[in-house]
Order: C-alpha cells, then structure tokens, then sequence
C-alpha cells in the first residue's frame, strides 16, 4: 500500500508537472491549464507570452453547472464543485478527459446523467469538447461548460473588456475595473452580464496588450451566451468600480466567466456540446479572426 | 441645368418681393381680425375669421412664444366610427360661430357643424373660453358631440409655433415621472403623457413655460405633444415646432365632455420656478396622508427576498426571524420582503396566499409578529396590476377582468427573469394580463387579495409596479360595469382610497408604500421606492410628509450613501441585490450608520428642514462635486456637498446673507467652525449649516 501511494505520487508529479500536487496540466509554450484532479475544476489558466495569469486562485476554480428542472421544482442545478470527477485523466500530451457520473443535484438528489468533456491543446488553441448523456427523466436545459471561476485581469492597475458582435460591431463592454450589472437585478445575486454575438459565434476577451478568443467553430445549433458574473459585487453602485482586492470585507471577489449551452437536453438523450475554443489572439481585434 | 438655374435666379429676383408683400399683406390682414386679451403678463391674439391662436407673448419673461400669425392655429378632432373608421377634422378648415372677447379677460371660441376631412358635415360643437387671470392663461373646452360618432381625440390650445424666446436658444421638455424630473431636447418632436405627469415645462435658458392639466383626478389621458414640421429653406412649409395638448376624451354619440383646463405660466429662471407653479397649484388639491410617528424619524429599511417563480426558496418562513435579530441589532426600522407569497416574486400574482414551499401561513403569520416585537417593521412586497397567465385562477376567472384592445385582444406584461440561466435568458417568463382596475368586480379581488396582507399582520405593504399599467391606456373590454374604452388610469386612485379604507379599520398607521407613484398617488402612497434620481421630485415638492427610498447594493458604497445624505432619500441596504444578510456588507452598514447619525444630530437641517435642491446656495469647487440646500424650519439653511471626484476637492460654499457657519461630516461629525471653505477628501461629504 505504502509503495502503491509512493508510486502514484511519482506518476501524479509526473503528470501535473508542476503548480499544486492534485492538478492535472496541459502546456505549451503559450498556453497552460490545470485542472483539479478530486474536482475536475479549472485550477489555473496561463497565458504564457502575456505574463497573464487568467486563473489563479485554485480554490476557486469551477468545473461546470447544469441546470435540471424537477417536475414540481424549477430550481435544481447541479453545481460541478459539489462533484467528484471519476475521471481526470491526461491521455496524452495535449489531450485530458474528463468525467462526471451521477451528478449529486441540489432539490432532486443523485441523477443517472454523465458529463464528460475532453481537454486538448493544439497548435496553440484550447478545445473543451463535451458530451452530455443524460438517462434521468428530467430535460437538462442548460449547461456552463468551461467554466472559469477566477478570471483574472493581467493586473490590478490593467484593464479588462469583453467583445461580441452587435449589429455587425464589434461591441466592447467593460469588465474591469468598472462591472456595470446589465441584467434586471431583482434576478440575479450579482453584477452580471450575459453577452450574446449577433451573427456571430464567439467572444473575445481585450486586455491592453492581448486578446483572448472564445468561441465555437461554428454556430451551434442552439443558443450559447457568454457569461461574466462579479462576485460579490461592486464597491458602489454609482460607480460599478470592482474592489482591487482579493477580498471584501473576507468575501473572495472573483469574476467568474462560463459558456452557457442552451441544451435543452431531453430524458434518457445523449447531446454533443458545441465544442468551445480559447486561444490567444496575438495581434489583438484587428487580426483576422 | 444652366438654363434652369438662371430661370429660378431670375424668378428669385421676381416673385419673392411680390410674395413677400403678398405675406405681408395676409399677416397684416391677420392682425387686423384679432381679438386679444392682455394683461401685465401675457398678451393672446385669436384670429377672428378662423379662431386660430395667432399670437402669444409673455411679457414678463419677455418671450414672443407664437410668433408668426400665419402658422397659427385653432384645433384638431378625430371621430371614430363604431368599426374604429376614422374621421378627422381639421380646425383650419373650420369657420368660427364666435371668437369674441366676452369679458376683460376672457375669449370665447365655438365651431359648430364641423366639416370632417371625408366631407361630412358632423354635428360636433367645440366650445373654448380663454381666461387671463394674473401670470396664468387658462384653455377650457367642452365638447358636444351630437353625432353618431364617438370623439376620441381632440387638440386644443394648439400653438403653430412654439419658438424660443431668442433665436436658436434650445428648448427642453420637463416633466416627472418615478420621482424625477426627465428632460427632452423638444426641438425634434416628443410627448409627455400626463399618466405620468400633470404638467410640462418647455424650458429655455433663463426662462420657461409651465403647462398644466388642470385636473388632478386622472380623468382621460392628455399628451403634452410636441412636432417638428417644415424645413428652413420652404416658405410653403416653413420649419416650426408645433406644440398642442391632445385630449384623449372617447366621446361617445350624443354625450357632452368637459375637457380639462389647460393653463400656461411663463417664469424666468430654470426648472425650479417651473416646478414652483406646480407646486403651488398642488397644494390646492393635494391631501397629505397619513405618516406614522416611526416613519417621521431618522430610520432606515432593508430589503429581503424569500422566493422566485424559479422556485429556488432562499429564505423559509421560519428563517425569518434570524434575519430580523440581525436588522434589529444594527438599528434597521423596517423590511421590504419581497417574494413571500405565493409563486415567488412576479409569479402567481395577484395571488396574496403563501408559498407552501415556504411554510405554512401561521409560520409567516408568526414570524412576521416575532420580527416586528424587536422593533422592525414588515412591509409586504405585493403586486395585484396583474394576473399570471400560468395560473387556474386567470384561466377560470381572472380574464374576465383583462383588459384588451380595439380588436379585442389581450394586453399582456412580459414578465421578468430569474435566478436560472433560461428565465434569465428571457425563456419560460410568467407572462401576465393586465387586469382593469375599473372593472368593480376586480376591485373586489384586489380588495380580498390585499385582506390576505393585512390578515399577516405586517405594519405596512409596497405595491411594487403602482406606476403603469404596461402597454394599456385604454381598454375595450366589455362588461367591466360601463362603456369603453376605459382609461385605466382612472381606476388607480379609486382602487387605492378602497384599500386604503380597508387598511384604516386595522391600523390608520399602516403604511402604503409603492414603486415610483406618480405624483398624485403619493396622496395614498406616501413612500417611494425609486432610487437614486437626478431630479429628487418628490423630496422637492414636500420633504418631511412622505419619504423616498433609495437602494445600497455596494460592498463599501460611500458614492450612493453620500447621495442618500444629500438628496435626503432613506436609505434601503440591498446586500447582494436583496438577496443577503445586511452583515454582508458591514463597510457600507457602517457608513450608512454614520449618515443616519448624522442626520439625527442636526436633524433640524437634513431630515426635518425643506429640501430645496440647489436653491439658495452656491458651491464652486476645484474638482467635481454635488450639492444640496436644506431649509431648516426655523430659517437656518444647511448644504451638503459631495466630492464626487477621484481626489480630495477644496469647496467653497457660498450661503447669502449667512450667520456665523459650522462644519460637520459623516466621518468627523462634530460641528467645527466654518468659513465656508472646506476640504472634502474623495468619495466623502460635508455639512455647512447656518447657525
């Protein structure tokens, strides 16, 4: 037993290669991502050449969320934090699996649905592909899936915007250091933003000096919106100013970013998400996209 | 192309002298047909032959308002037949039975037998008298409608052309609505509504006009309408601003309607003289309800929300009173809850049952009575403007009190998002009919609804969306107890003084609170929920005898809570949205502390003294800043000035004729002595007050 644990550190160091013990590593010399190997959360995102720490802080990383309405219950998601993966696992050099079964709900207990999702990185680009199999007899209307808990600026005292396109513009709102709610707030618990491009499939993030591309190769065939979220909140109201603090009155702020898959996912159906790319966009807005 | 230039050159050179001595003749012969009225202030013309109003001047503020006589004009109507067929007349084609002056002061205008554009003859009578009496100029009409039409609209006074009182000086549109004053460049076209406001200032730079519907009851709709028409370089159709206010009157066959009076004050200075006439004229009709004692101090509120049509049940009945331990123990006077009944916040409605899946009723029943034993006060968040198109109840009974349009269709209200991706992206929403409060057998459901609120045994209720009705003006629907088209409207007061009855054979201090009532709802709903506005109305109007609330959601919001101090709100601490315990934000709960102490400690100034918006003082700054001036009731004049910059600002503030000064803030509140220049670091504000 003593050798077996010995003999998985090696393996686990091995394969993680560095940042903390549990994570599991993709990398090249551009990009890197980990993910938590209990959770399968996002753990740490890197932008290398920009010296751009997208997520940072581990403890907030975030694997994925769904949403299961129970048929005398709306309200009951699934929170990936609150999973066990039964799969973290590099394949290959550029290539992670990962794997959710029996997803433990919120208001309908354990349900039969299984999420899996394949990691790669090639030629400098991310791509998140993801399967949904859900045999419960409830319809999975949505899934977050990547989901960044901690989506960083490249530095306090830098700036942060996300892009999609409106009426044929690309249109820039502000993430940092201003987070101006733009959803009724009598719904939402926190400042949030749901963008969603016109005529397009993507989103790009803009910081001063590089561009972050999110997006799916084509559009899918359901509706996708990119998702900002500020937690816990703004400094004030007036100004939307985002505290330039890792706490708040010992509250984390993070800004937490997912893709939202409009899946509508019937009982006992198999769906095949859009998959989802990131990748640097050297050169910024102006490079063809 | 040269040929014809030439032509139009030498035409040119031609016609427009004779045109213009042809104009000449025509407005000279116009001047000649006058029948005027003057006095001190106003000087009015009417064309005799046409009944047009062909000249208006306000003397003092000088302002040649309706310059050019051959632009004037008389009226407009619009007659409908029962299939909704329309049939317009226009008062330029009109000849006059009267335009005679009938007193020193007073016009009388009548067209008979008007000639509709169809070329019927309609018999229609439009009755006007114009009243000079002091600064105020008064329109009344009457229409009798002797035909088998129903008139549905009627303009009148019409000014053909509304100019400012010097060339190119802009021209804005004011009027109120959530506890603002909103403004428009007019010079393009706009209309106020008076659902939302009894008046509209057309301002200027140093001068104004005030226009007034002179019926405080919500009779019909008037629009204050502003058109832009013509183009500078066509004398046919020269460029002008037509102003009118169109009377929404719904005439029916064989029926006389009085219109309500329309008066016009002229005024020199900004928005603040204008608002004075309203003002003024208010205090003839307005009726000061009734504020508990807790409610005339220095308190604040907080705001709750237990569930959502999204069915999430944040907070159980029996968790209540956790919250309330909380609220009571940093010195919270009263609690909005939102979503306690049932179907969650916007969901079920007008439903005032509990949530099952929340408690029971005797839990919150309990709950509510615990909560209030430690001091703070439950107002019940409720809705009854609407009914749930989800729900049994709509499809067995509710749509019988809908309101639909012409065509007999039903309006609807799209409802609103929460909590889950898919109601946030505007999928599955609770859609709901927008029910008639004309309609006495909905009166009676509202008013055994609002029983259920007071049987919980809160101390008050907000009526959350008091101030519209939606898209419906007026509705069709048949079989609501009289002949449509309703103006809903005019339901509002009645359905509020029932309640209001209601809520007085429980407790004479049970408040009404509401979302953003217009102006003469305050009557009956003496606490406004608006937020933070950039005009505050109703602060303005009478500050101590109702209150306006104004939502804190920032985690150390010194910006909105210095607003708070100035603008004398109340301030409502909204932690996550309304969604959090109060402790959440404690940097923010500690500053509003601050402001409310400050505000007991010279509670002379800041909550009983008159708000007077920036009038009386003046602050001049090296930075941005804001300010305020409080009217003390013994005289004094206190002002708040907030830095609203990045950096610390030097101010100096200047209060005329001014006793010896003294100086307090939030964060240092004892009172120093002051010249009137003062240091205010950023994201602070300071108090000068006479002493």
């Amino acid at each position: 037993m003593k050798h077996l644990v010995i003999l998985l550190t090696i393996a686990f160091v091995s394969v993680s290669g560095h940042l903390h013990a549990g994570d599991v590593t993709l990398e090249d010399n551009f990009l890197l991502i980990s993910f938590d190997s209990d959770s399968g959360a996002i753990s740490r995102f890197e932008d290398k050449p920009a010296h751009w720490l997208v997520e940072r802080r581990p403890e907030l990383g975030v694997s994925f969320r769904l949403f299961a309405p129970l048929p005398n219950r709306r309200y009951n998601p699934v929170f990936g934090q609150k999973q066990h993966a039964a799969e973290v696992t590099k394949v290959s050099d550029n290539e992670i699996r990962l794997r959710w079964e029996n997803l433990a709900s919120e208001n309908g207990g354990v349900l039969p649905i299984s999420f899996a999702a394949d990691v790669t990185l090639t030629n400098r680009m991310l791509t998140f592909a993801a399967t949904l199999k859900n045999d419960s007899d409830l319809t999975v209307e949505t899934i977050d899936y990547p989901y960044f808990g901690d989506f960083n600026p490249p530095s306090r005292d830098s700036s942060m915007s996300a892009c999609t396109t409106v009426k044929g513009q690309l249109q820039p709102d502000e993430l940092y250091p201003h987070f101006r709610n733009e959803k009724g707030y009598w719904g939402v618990t926190w400042p949030t933003k749901m963008l969603e491009p016109q005529n397009s499939h993507y989103c790009l993030i803009q910081t001063p000096n590089d561009v972050l591309y999110v997006g799916t190769p084509h559009r899918p065939h359901y509706r996708v919106q990119y998702v900002f979220e500020q937690h816990p909140g703004v400094i004030s109201g007036i100004t939307s100013l985002v505290p330039q603090s890792d706490e708040i009155s010992g509250i984390p702020v993070h800004l937490e970013f997912r893709v939202c898959h409009f899946v509508f996912a019937g009982p006992h159906s198999t769906t095949i998400l859009a998959p989802v790319l990131v990748k640097r966009q050297p050169g910024g807005l102006r490079t063809r996209l | 192309m040269k040929a014809d230039s030439l032509i139009l050159r030498r035409f040119n050179a031609v016609a427009w002298p004779i045109l213009l001595a042809l104009s000449f003749l025509s407005i000279s012969s116009a001047l000649a047909g006058e029948v005027t009225l003057q006095n001190d202030f106003w000087i009015v013309a009417f064309d005799s032959d046409s009944g047009a109003l062909t000249r208006l001047e306000s003397k003092s503020p000088q302002w040649t308002i309706e310059g050019r006589p051959n632009l004037g004009a008389s009226f407009w109507l619009k007659a409908e037949s029962a299939d909704h067929q329309e049939n317009v007349v226009l008062g330029q084609k009109q000849k006059p039975v009267a335009v005679e002056q009938i007193s020193p002061h007073q016009i009388l205008l009548q067209w008979q037998n008007l000639v509709s554009e169809r070329g019927d003859t309609l018999p229609i009578t439009l009755t006007a008298t114009v009243s000079l009496t002091n600064d105020m100029l008064t329109f009344d009409a009457s229409v009798k409608n002797e035909s088998s039409l129903m008139v549905s609209a009627v303009e009148f006074p019409c000014l053909g052309d509304l100019s400012p009182p010097t060339p190119n000086a802009p021209l804005w549109g004011h009027h109120t609505f959530y506890g603002d004053l909103k403004h428009d460049d007019i010079s393009r076209g706009s209309t106020i509504m008076s659902k939302q406001s009894l008046f509209c200032l057309i301002q200027s730079t140093n001068a104004g006009i005030y226009v007034e519907m002179k019926d405080p009851t919500q009779p019909y709709l008037l629009n204050f309408v502003f058109e832009h028409h013509g183009f500078d370089d066509s004398s046919a159709n020269p460029s002008r601003l037509e102003f009118q206010t169109t009377h929404y009157i719904y005439a029916h066959p064989h029926t006389s309607v009085q219109l309500a009076p329309v008066v016009m004050r002229c005024y020199a200075g900004d928005f603040h003289a204008g608002l004075d006439c309203y003002k003024e004229w208010r205090s003839t009709w307005f009726k000061e309800p009734h504020l508990p004692d807790w409610a005339r101090e220095v308190h604040s509120w907080t705001m709750i929300r237990m569930t959502t049509p999204e069915q999430d049940y944040g907070l159980p009945y029996t968790n209540f009173v956790q919250y309330g331990r909380e609220w009571a123990d940093n010195g919270v006077r009263a609690v909005q809850v939102v979503g306690w009944n049932i179907g969650g916040q916007d969901a079920d409605d007008p439903s005032q049952d509990t949530d099952p899946g929340l408690g029971t009723w005797q839990q919150w029943h309990d709950a509510i009575a615990q909560v209030q034993a430690m001091g703070v006060k439950v107002i019940l968040f409720a809705k009854l403007n609407w009914a749930d198109l989800t729900t049994s109840w709509y499809s067995n009974e509710l749509y019988k009190y809908q309101c639909t349009d012409p065509n007999g269709k039903r309006y609807e209200q799209g409802g609103y998002a929460y909590v889950t991706p898919t109601q946030l992206a505007g999928i599955g929403l609770h859609r709901r009919a927008v029910m008639d409060f004309l309609d006495p057998d909905y009166q009676a459901v509202a008013n055994e609804e609002f029983q259920k609120i007071l049987a919980l045994g809160s101390e008050g209720w907000l009526w959350d969306e008091i101030c519209h009705h939606a898209d419906v003006l007026y509705t069709w629907a048949p079989g609501h107890g009289y002949t449509p088209p309703g103006y809903i409207y005019r339901g509002d007061m009645p359905l509020s003084a029932q309640l209001r009855a209601a809520a007085d054979k429980v407790s004479p201090d049970f408040i009404f609170a509401g979302e953003g009532p217009e102006d003469w709802l305050m009557q009956y709903y003496p606490v406004s929920e608006t937020g933070i506005t950039s005009v505050p109305f109703n602060q303005y109007l009478d500050t101590t005898n109702s209150l306006v609330l104004a939502g804190v959601s920032g985690f150390d919001d010194r910006e909105a809570l210095n607003l708070i101090l100035m603008d004398r709100y109340v301030i409502q601490y909204e932690p996550y949205y309304y969604k959090g315990h109060i402790t959440d934000f404690p940097m923010t709960l500690a500053y509003g502390k601050k402001i409310d102490d400050l505000r007991r400690r010279y509670k002379d100034y800041l909550w009983d003294g008159q708000f007077r918006d920036t009038i009386g003082a003046s602050v001049t700054a090296d930075g941005r800043f804001r300010y305020s001036v409080f009217d003390a009731p013994n005289g004094k004049r206190a002002v708040v000035v907030v830095n609203t910059d990045s950096k610390p600002i030097s101010a100096m503030v200047n209060v005329p004729n001014a006793g010896s000064l003294v100086t307090a803030t939030p964060d240092d509140p004892d009172a120093q002595p002051a010249t009137g220049a003062i240091q205010i670091p950023a994201r602070c504000a300071a108090v000068v007050m006479e002493q």
